[in-house]
């Protein structure tokens, strides 16, 4: 009996028994075909959002951050709260990518390539505040220790501020390795399929030569191995040290141990809930049902679940600790997040984050697509306004009562963020046209896999 | 099968074992109570730790681990053990605590927080939430050995996730409870985390070493594979590695921001000799460990036992040093005082383990996932 | 050199796993195989050695972290020291993180550098395949005849034991070069060189430190409105900063015209009469004296103050007739400018507070006897 019984109880990883050939097919379709009317929707939409942006940016880069609503006390609110929910949105693409891979998780392979790409694009979404904010950015570079003309003058290696900028731009360059690397046989299938032209001169100089040699297989296998090793502790490590730009300070509400693990998980929820949302539209935009079946749905709202129980104890633990500690300042940050000016945010962020997804205990609406796409964007505002929460009733009621303050994000911020969204979805519309959205060579190898387990277990 | 050494040995060191803490008891009281508190939790930790292998498995779906899971059910065993000696330590020795010494100084929430009372009510619904998951989930298990109903995989399924979530908030004020609270007025948010990471490093290197007792000449025999240790290699490491980032995460932020009541802590634990055993400890706990088993191979030879081993000793020494400093002044010191509650402890894990793996069959025949777990390859 | 291939194509991976062990069984020269994706198992069975890249990896990796640790702590501790926030020079804790990020950085990189140098990847490379859709849905096995002996039969043979679906034979010439790729490499070689020289150029050139450099994007640098100090002609007195007019009072100020002089006390007694005074100013009253008035005159105005007890000569008692019998304004007065060691509040409290200590020192003095 028990022989027999996985191959009942394993479902195919992917749908519609495909052949290799079919799979290729598939994948590259909306590669060949002509861009429909939702797509040059969503692109107009995404591409104006953009432009929005970019005027606003422009604006204050010529006059200068005053134009933001920040102020004395409330030094980092609007663009420190869209860097963390950026840098968050990102982590789920690592997670797939790596941790999900050295856990042998092969359901990964239909989803890693674009939460791949939803991280590059969400980490350039987040570069763009802080080097807004250092206030002269065409100096930005500043950030980075080399000889210069102050004296050599080196950057302030014990400062959580420098730790960030090593942080996020070594995460975009090993993500993009990780991303690229990860492409270059799909990019060779595309080669050979092409006809000759531009089109195909261009990928075939991306394409690095590779002919799917299996001296080359052996060893790219093992590098891929060692880049999810190495990517594993890095994106721990980002949400880790941004975590620490608050926690090292003394500040009641950001000086909290536990706020590396929890700004893991925060940022792990959020991207998951991100990639949940994307994988949801162009599965269906772009006829993708069956490499994203409702069973790879199910998993990632499995994750979300997991981490939304992860922060929703991270807060409970928050809230305690204040209690348990005695400490006056702690008690009343507390207190003041559930009941001061912000609560409406506080509880915004309660709702959305931990409340809300525990429907998706219930299969019946994990089953539900629409259902779990409004979760998951309910999830993406409650993480927004989890930074909101930390950063800003945190410093809005400081120690000197006599500076404390309110803050409104002005016009040119929000334009800011509407541009950031803007830029994070027309870099994915792009992504979705020209390059596959599956990873096609490990989605075959995954599917044989797969079948040769399914086929019967030899003892 | 032998996985204990003869009667008489036993016997032997458990005599020891309790002469060494009753005379404890009347010259170093002090000392003993702390080595009774630390080796107790220790012992529990190392039940809790295989009940929560058990349910992490069942609730992810993973399958690699059905053939081992009778060990970790039997280490489920000692938890009654752990609580019982935790108990004695509350009961005749609540001084320890220096909050029940006197007990009127907190006032407000702390005050009630840290009330005897409230104390010992918070401990036995603890303790019994766990037994009752624990009951329930090997009950589960060992009723698929009679019986292939599905209903009784997807109730184990529910059991354990359900017990992951009981377990992630009481274990965390649990570990406020009966550790963090000897200094009262020091606190850490990640307390709870730190503490987990150290318990389920040490499940992990007990797991792998009885995996290897059994697998080579044991029961296990021909179950046991290659990839099985392989992978209980790379989770020993990972964790070893996520203890590291923890600790660090704690040292790191309290050292930084440097607020007197906060950095406290670590200054007792930097003073003197403390200062060589707070090395010691990362040492033990990580790059020990780390460096043995960061090439391939090394998870399938005698290099795991050793990091195993070496992750034993960490998981002492981080016990200790979370403890002993607020409990007795003064520099470090081991002796027979502090050897004793700790030999009673591995005697009574490996008479109690050996006593649940028998009475169970070594293998979970029942379970559907067996074939595929015995038949993993990675 | 050239050398003759005989190419079995297949179409599963199960199929060329077999076929390329059995052709290692039998002794047969594998090239290489051609396959769509990593197949399982497959590197074994054409018995390659272990791949010595993680060694790259863990090489670069401990350089990386190894350099960034010592750089940190140069420029901290040696070439640069600055207090930052009463850190040590040395903070170790603090140098982790970027070590850690360095170090992944470098065993990253370099490790799929290695990678593209063993396997001869770069852009541009062009290889025409022995077999089409290799990179699709078809299985490659490559063998070389090494011998007369091994004929294209008994291979052809195996292969189709294997349910090869086509077998074919190549001369490969050696290696060959198209014009397309020729020129590519060209490309690659007079690009690096620009960027070489771009370094080179900018590395000696000899740069003034002292003649200012261009400024772009100037508003954020210098600031619109003008610099306090700064001179401006444009003004008689040739500076920003004016001097205020005779008469300028500060907003919301209304100022006294007394001296400190015990004649111009008096006078202020008979020209200055008290707001009235609601229980909340009162309690105010109460606050401030309790502030700034108990510390000499004690907490009921004997004059038994903490600063008393430790020899500061003794003021007179508030409760005392001399006191008692100070207009309201005298007292206000005192408060403002001071009498003999008592120094002035006005700079410290406002008036309208100090009609409120005047308020309840006269309630101190109603409610007890002398």
């Amino acid at each position: 009996m028990a022989e027999a019984m996985p191959t009942r109880m394993r479902l195919p990883l992917i749908d519609g028994d495909k052949s290799l050939a079919q799979v290729t097919r598939d994948v590259c379709a909306p590669l060949d075909r002509r861009a429909g009317f939702p797509w040059w929707a969503a692109f107009l939409l995404s591409f104006s959002a953009l432009g929005v942006g970019l005027v606003a940016i422009g604006y204050q880069m010529v006059t200068g951050v005053g134009v933001w609503g920040e102020n004395n006390s409330v030094g980092w609110a609007f663009d420190i709260t869209n860097f963390v929910f950026w840098i968050g949105i990102g982590h789920a693409g690592t997670l797939i990518s790596a941790i999900l891979f050295l856990l042998r998780q092969r359901w990964r392979t239909s989803v890693n390539r674009a939460a791949e790409a939803m991280t590059l694009f969400a980490v350039m979404c987040a570069g763009i505040f802080p080097i807004i904010h250092v206030g002269r950015p065409w100096v930005a570079y500043w950030l980075l220790p080399y000889p210069n003309f102050r004296g050599s003058l080196w950057i302030n290696f014990r400062s959580p501020l420098a730790w960030d900028a090593f942080a996020i731009s070594t995460y975009f360059v090993i993500s993009a390795t990780f991303w690229y690397v990860g492409l270059i046989p799909d990019l060779a299938t595309i080669r050979d399929r092409l006809a000759p032209g531009l089109r195909q001169r261009i990928v075939s100089f991306f394409s690095l030569g590779w002919d799917g040699s299996g001296r080359t297989w052996h060893r790219y296998e093992l590098v891929y191995l060692l880049l999810a090793g190495l990517g594993t502790p890095l994106v721990l490590s980002v949400h880790t040290i941004v975590s620490w730009d608050f926690a090292t300070s003394v500040l009641p509400g950001w000086h909290a141990t536990i706020f590396p693990p929890y700004f893991v998980a925060g940022a792990i929820f959020s991207g998951m809930a991100m990639v949940l949302t994307l994988m949801i539209i162009s599965r269906a935009v772009l006829d993708l049902r069956d490499y994203i079946t409702s069973r790879h749905i199910d998993v990632m709202c499995k994750l979300v679940i997991a981490t939304s129980g992860m922060v929703g104890l991270a807060y409970i633990t928050e809230f305690f600790t204040a209690a348990y500690s005695g400490n006056t300042y702690e008690q009343f940050a507390f207190l003041n997040r559930a009941f001061g000016p912000f609560a409406w945010a506080y509880w915004t962020m309660v709702s959305c984050n931990v409340l809300i997804p525990q429907v998706l205990w219930f299969r019946a609406v994990r089953r539900r697509v629409s259902a779990v796409l409004v979760v998951a964007l309910l999830v993406n505002v409650g993480m927004w306004f989890e930074r909101f929460v930390i950063i800003v009733t945190s410093l809005h009621r400081g120690f000197l009562p006599a500076s404390w303050t309110g803050y409104a994000p002005t016009i040119v911020e929000v334009a800011t963020l509407v541009g950031s969204f803007g830029l994070f979805f027309t870099a994915f519309l792009l992504f979705c046209r020209f390059i596959p959205v599956i990873a096609m060579a490990e989605v075959k190898g995954a599917m044989a896999a797969d079948r040769h387990e399914r086929s019967g277990v030899s003892a | 099968m032998r996985i204990l050494p003869p009667g008489r040995w036993t016997a032997a060191t458990a005599c020891a074992a309790v002469t060494g803490i009753a005379a404890g008891l009347v010259w170093s009281p002090d000392r003993t109570w702390a080595a009774m508190l630390m080796a107790s939790y220790g012992l529990l930790g190392l039940g809790l730790g295989g009940l929560f292998f058990i349910a992490l498995n069942d609730a992810c779906g993973a399958t690699w681990a059905v053939a081992l899971r009778r060990i970790p059910e039997a280490m489920v065993s000692v938890l009654p053990f752990g609580a019982a000696g935790l108990a004695l330590v509350f009961a005749i020795h609540p001084s320890i605590y220096p909050w029940m010494a006197h007990a009127e100084h907190f006032t407000g929430f702390k005050g009630f927080w840290l009330s005897p009372g409230f104390f010992l009510g918070r401990a036995a619904v603890y303790v019994s939430l766990w037994l009752l998951f624990a009951t329930g989930i090997i009950r589960a298990s060992r009723a698929q050995d009679r019986s292939d109903h599905p209903s009784l995989a997807t109730r184990r399924t529910a059991l354990s996730v359900s017990f992951v979530v009981v377990f992630a908030f009481s274990f965390w004020l649990a570990s406020f409870d009966w550790i963090m609270s000897l200094e009262p007025h020091w606190y850490s948010t990640i307390f709870g985390i730190y503490n987990f990471a150290g318990l389920f490093t040490s499940t992990l290197a007990v797991v792998i070493l009885l995996v290897l007792r059994l697998g080579a000449s044991g029961v296990l025999r021909g179950v046991v594979r290659a990839e099985h240790l392989h992978d209980l290699g790379k989770l020993l490491f990972a964790f070893s590695v996520f203890w590291m980032y923890i600790w660090f995460s704690q040292y790191m932020l309290i050292w930084y921001s440097n607020l007197p009541e906060e950095a406290v802590y670590f200054v007792r634990r930097q003073t003197g000799w403390w200062r060589s055993l707070f090395y010691l400890n990362v040492l033990l706990n990580w790059a020990v460990p780390f460096a043995l088993l960061l090439p391939k191979t090394a998870k399938l030879d005698r290099r795991l036992a050793w990091a195993a081993v070496v992750v034993l000793a960490g998981r002492v020494l981080d016990l200790y040093l979370m403890v002993r400093p607020a409990v007795v002044s003064g520099g470090p010191s081991f002796g027979v005082w502090e050897a004793a509650p700790f030999l009673l402890a591995g005697v009574v894990f490996v008479v109690v383990f050996a006593r649940a793996f028998r009475r169970a069959s070594p293998v979970p025949l029942g379970d559907p996932w067996l074939a595929e777990s015995r038949s993993y390859h990675g | 050199m050239s050398r003759s291939l005989v190419v079995g194509s297949f179409e599963n991976g199960e199929d060329i796993l077999s076929a390329a062990r059995a052709a290692r069984v039998a002794g047969l020269t594998i090239v290489d195989t051609y396959t769509p994706y990593a197949v399982h198992g497959l590197d074994t069975a054409m018995g390659l050695a272990p791949s010595r890249l993680s060694w790259v990896c863990l090489v670069a990796g401990l350089t990386g972290a190894i350099l960034k640790l010592w750089f940190e702590w140069w420029t901290a501790v040696v070439d640069w020291p600055v207090n930052v926030g009463g850190k040590p020079d040395n903070s170790l804790p603090a140098f982790v993180p970027i070590t850690f990020e360095v170090m992944v950085l470098f065993a990253g990189l370099a490790t799929v550098g290695a990678l593209f140098a063993v396997a001869r990847l770069w852009p541009g490379r062009r290889r025409p395949a022995l077999v089409p859709r290799t990179t699709d849905d078809r299985f490659a096995l490559v063998i070389e005849q090494t011998s007369a002996e091994e004929t294209t039969a008994r291979v052809r043979a195996l292969f189709e034991e294997h349910r090869a679906v086509a077998v074919t034979e190549h001369v490969d010439e050696g290696r060959t070069c198209g014009r397309g790729q020729t020129a590519m490499k060209a490309l690659n070689v007079v690009l690096a060189l620009a960027l070489l020289a771009a370094i080179g150029a900018n590395a000696a050139l000899d740069r003034d430190p002292a003649v200012p450099a261009r400024d772009y994007l100037p508003e954020m640098a210098y600031s619109l409105a003008a610099e306090s100090y700064a001179a401006d002609p444009a003004f008689g007195s040739g500076g920003v900063l004016q001097v205020p007019p005779d008469g300028t009072i500060a907003r919301g100020a209304s100022p006294l015209h007394y001296l400190a002089t015990p004649a111009d006390a008096l006078r202020a007694g008979l020209e200055l009469s008290a707001p009235p005074i609601d229980q909340q100013a009162l309690r105010r009253g109460a606050t401030l004296f309790q502030t700034f008035c108990a510390i000499c005159h004690g907490d009921t105005g004997v004059g038994n103050g903490p600063v008393v007890a430790r020899g500061f000569p003794p003021p007179v008692s508030l409760l005392a007739p001399h006191a008692r019998d100070m207009k309201d304004g005298q007292i206000f007065h005192v408060l403002t400018y001071g009498q003999l060691n008592m120094p002035p509040y006005a700079s410290q409290i406002d008036a309208v507070d100090r009609w409120r200590i005047v308020a309840y020192v006269r309630q101190l003095q109603g409610s007890q006897q002398p």
